[in-house]
């Protein structure tokens, strides 16, 4: 379980992204996906090739 | 008759032995007899049904013949639009409205002489399962029915296998048609990314969403993509013709080091390599790389993108979602642009390994998950179920994908494999799956439906 300032800032992360009634409600099932986003967050494999840049797949 | 293939349907349909209409009062029996212990159907519309059966078999009486899938009743994941029905989503989070035309997939099914068989349960909006708050219980797995039958397509997978359909269609995203077809013991194939339209398809994540075809043996399977696909192409084409010679990658680090794997897993993983071996094919061992890169990138881009789809009700009435796909979805909020944008980048760097080892392989063989399915009310076990999954890779890079049945374990549960093709390249994958199909001496059906 996430610590108290985790905890903390994964509740306001939310709020920004508007869930303030899920996080009255729900608050410690944010905090379990807040964390679990954190980890596959930290797997994705960094990449610097121009060939990835988003205007190679976002074309008008 | 209700484990007949498709081309002994077409058959009997053909030679006067068998009507669509008796075919499909057959499984309207079974169904009424058996899904209260399998959950399968979410709705079915025996008139329509009725209907279209007597329909079909005039059609059929005429000389009127539209092909392999004439006459076929076809189950439909509840989100997938079929004209007239409300289509749930498995979830109390719907549209009301009755759907004013198909999707596009059901549209091409029709055309080609088949017709809807019933709305299959699915995990809630084919994220949130198995789930014990919706408004419809999870379907189960025939061949254990304490067990989970894997998902998002659980409807779909679970009548398969116990003989209520003989074919049905699926949704992947992150492996939803694979799951349910591997953990059933029947042939579930993830098409070339956009090989089948998604149009009318309730959206998870559009980016990675694939609609493909879910039947219990793979000539089936290829028959009804060519359905799906109003015919653009012959899939089975290639299927009989032999495999001696085909180079197969066999990613065995994935399951053995990247994943928890169950011996019984590893064991049917290294019998499959050998199987198609004694076919004549060439298989070797690479490595694509630690699967937590394709797992992490597939789970960002996909809440990222659901979120979307489900910003305003989370905001508004979170409370409307079972407990499971709330908190999944929520993981969304958690995204930023630059990690959706970090993601989508090692997307292309991760499609291109895959693409590489493709240029160089016929295909490649990897588990479909280290562990077998575990109990439905067991949260943990399932969570450590889909930890153990191995198809996100393959929603990454649009490749087509298929979990076909490799055996049982100990335990008498399905086993299977997952084999993957180039782009495009549906036909070569069908002739491969044949041919490990043929192989296979152990052909079960679930005790309880036989």
């Amino acid at each position: 379980m996430a610590d108290t300032d985790t905890a903390t800032e994964i509740l306001a992360r939310a709020r920004m992204a508007g869930l303030h009634r899920f996080a009255e409600l729900y608050p410690d099932a944010l905090i379990r996906a807040g964390e679990g986003m954190a980890r596959h967050l930290a797997n994705i494999p960094a990449s610097d090739d121009p060939a990835t840049e988003p205007a190679t797949y976002f074309t008008p | 008759m209700h484990f007949l293939s498709i081309v002994e349907i077409g058959r009997r349909y053909r030679s006067g032995t068998l009507t669509p209409r008796d075919y499909v009062e057959h499984l309207i029996a079974r169904v009424k007899r058996l899904d209260g212990k399998l959950n399968a159907f979410l709705h079915l519309d025996e008139r329509a049904a009725r209907a279209d059966a007597d329909k079909a078999g005039a059609e059929l009486a005429k000389g009127h013949d539209r092909g392999a899938f004439h006459g076929i009743p076809v189950g439909i994941k509840d989100i997938v639009a079929i004209a007239g029905d409300v289509t749930t989503a498995h979830s109390r989070v719907h549209d009301p409205k009755p759907e004013t035309r198909d999707a596009a997939a059901v549209a091409a099914l029709r055309d080609a002489g088949a017709f809807p068989f019933g709305k299959l349960a699915l995990h809630e909006h084919a994220l949130g399962g198995p789930a014990f708050d919706l408004p419809a219980p999870s379907a189960r797995n025939p061949w254990d029915l304490s067990r989970m039958p894997g998902g998002s397509s659980s409807g779909s997978g679970a009548a398969l296998a116990a003989g209520l359909m003989p074919a049905a269609i699926g949704t992947d995203t992150g492996g939803s048609i694979r799951g349910p077809a591997g953990f059933c013991g029947i042939v579930g194939l993830k098409p070339t990314y956009e090989r089948v339209s998604r149009q009318g398809v309730l959206p998870l994540a559009w980016s990675l969403d694939h609609i493909g075809p879910m039947t219990r043996d793979v000539r089936d399977n290829a028959l009804m993509l060519n359905a799906m696909t109003n015919g653009a192409e012959d899939f089975a084409r290639e299927i009989g013709r032999p495999i001696a010679g085909m180079r197969v990658a066999y990613a065995k680090a994935w399951h053995m080091r990247d994943v928890p794997c169950e011996p019984a897993v590893a064991e049917a993983m290294d019998a499959a390599a050998e199987r198609l071996r004694s076919l004549g094919a060439e298989v070797v061992e690479i490595d694509p790389g630690e699967f937590a890169a394709y797992g992490s990138t597939n789970w960002t881009i996909l809440a990222a993108e659901a979120f979307a789809v489900h910003e305003k009700v989370m905001r508004e009435r979170p409370e409307d979602y079972g407990a499971r796909a709330r908190e999944l979805f929520a993981a969304g909020a958690f995204v930023s642009a630059a990690d959706y944008i970090r993601a989508q980048r090692a997307r292309t760097t991760l499609k291109a390994k895959l693409d590489a080892i493709l240029d160089t392989h016929d295909a490649l063989l990897c588990a479909g998950a280290g562990l077998q399915p575990c109990a439905i009310d067991d949260p943990a076990a399932i969570a450590r179920l889909l930890g153990s999954s191995l198809r996100g890779a393959f929603n990454l890079s649009g490749h087509p994908a298929m979990a076909l049945p490799a055996g049982f374990d100990a335990q008498g549960l399905p086993l299977h494999v997952q084999l993957a093709t180039a782009t495009n390249s549906e036909a070569k994958l069908y002739r491969l799956a044949a041919a490990f199909e043929a192989a296979d001496t152990d052909k079960r059906h679930p005790a309880e439906f036989a």
